[in-house]
């Protein structure tokens, strides 16, 4: 999907740079990263610093750089490609299906996504340059990146931290870093999402989507929220920010 | 930005915050924080950054000190001047963004999770 546009729009002078955010760093991201056998730069970032430096809240998402250096669109949601009619009816599940994953499916077959403008906004970029009128002043991409108090900054600290401190192995202290980030950063998916991903799930390939309490055992799992809970506090239809030209 | 001694080289404080010392204090792009005086070689991590105002967690139990970045004008931009960013690829090969000037660049996040 990605691919196939950068192939596409390379040869007018364009790049992609895919960046897979996972303390796991390859252990977690290589299965993703060989299958989809990127010819552009695809990098690893251990420790969110696309949270820290750009604002990277949630995924996907993506930040436009021109030919200076010069950020023209902030961090913002990202969709793919559309490549077929979107079909937003909750999907069919072989019987059996955890309760838990149905509840994810159905939620995550709610999320809005601006595919169509956002890919119209790239290309009319990729066309136009700096007279598109997708391609922000640098005044306006500073006033739109994410809001950033001094509890959020401590925020950072935290996620760093606790990402170092589950990479040494002391898993139980990075839990302490992860939710006090939690609580400082509470507009970041990903903050969530990363800590979330790092318990135990059952096993095989749902291992890291579980995200919550187990069922056998809901009183072990460690954080305030999980990602079926949080996503319906929210309303799956306010997970993205809709596409802002 | 993250450590385990007490000071680091001014360099790799500069690189991992991206900040860099100049005679008018610390700046990222055209914005600068003044100081009472420019850094040596090294600098001492906690001082420094409480002098910039950066926000730092230390943990006794494992020995890390942890610097957060800036809060100034309540946005997570202080410029749109792209940071460099130096990150791996699968093999260990460090990348870095500033290799790519010339071309327009998407610099997409997603996550196997």
């Amino acid at each position: 999907m990605w691919q196939a546009l950068r192939d596409e729009l390379h040869p007018q002078g364009f790049e992609l740079v895919t960046v897979g955010l996972d303390t796991l760093g390859a252990a977690g991201c290589r299965t993703f990263m060989e299958a989809a056998q990127p010819t552009h730069p695809a990098l690893l970032d251990q420790y969110h610093v696309l949270a820290r430096s750009l604002g990277v809240i949630n995924i996907p998402s993506a930040v436009w750089i021109d030919e200076s250096g010069t950020i023209v669109r902030p961090a913002e949601a990202a969709p793919s490609p559309r490549q077929r009619p979107r079909d937003s009816a909750p999907p069919q599940l072989p019987p059996g299906t955890p309760e838990r994953v149905v509840g994810m499916m159905t939620e995550a077959a709610k999320i809005s996504s601006d595919s169509e403008a956002y890919h119209e906004a790239l290309r009319d970029w990729i066309n136009n340059g700096k007279d598109s009128r997708f391609a922000l002043t640098p005044e306006q991409v500073i006033a739109r990146s994410r809001p950033r108090d001094d509890n959020v900054a401590l925020g950072h600290a935290h996620f760093e931290l606790a990402s170092a401190l589950e990479l040494e192995g002391h898993h139980a202290d990075a839990i302490t870093h992860f939710r006090r980030a939690h609580e400082l950063v509470p507009d970041s998916w990903t903050f969530r999402r990363q800590a979330w991903s790092l318990e135990p799930g059952p096993e095989g390939p749902l291992a890291r989507f579980w995200q919550g309490p187990a069922a056998d055992n809901p009183e072990a799992w460690p954080y305030e929220g999980d990602w079926l809970n949080d996503i319906k506090e929210v309303g799956a239809e306010n997970y993205n920010d809709p596409f802002q030209p | 930005m993250l450590a385990k001694t007490p000071t680091v080289a001014t360099g790799d404080f500069e690189r991992e915050t991206g900040w860099e010392f100049k005679p008018e204090g610390a700046c990222k792009g055209d914005v600068c924080i003044a100081l009472a005086e420019k850094p040596g070689d090294r600098v001492s991590i906690v001082e420094i950054a409480t002098a910039m105002g950066l926000p730092v967690v230390v943990d006794d139990k494992h020995g890390f000190i942890a610097v957060g970045p800036e809060a100034l004008g309540n946005r997570a931009l202080t410029t749109a001047q792209a940071p460099e960013l130096d990150l791996p690829d699968l093999n260990g090969n460090v990348f870095k963004l500033s290799s790519l000037r010339g071309q327009k660049v998407v610099v997409y996040a997603w996550a196997p999770y």
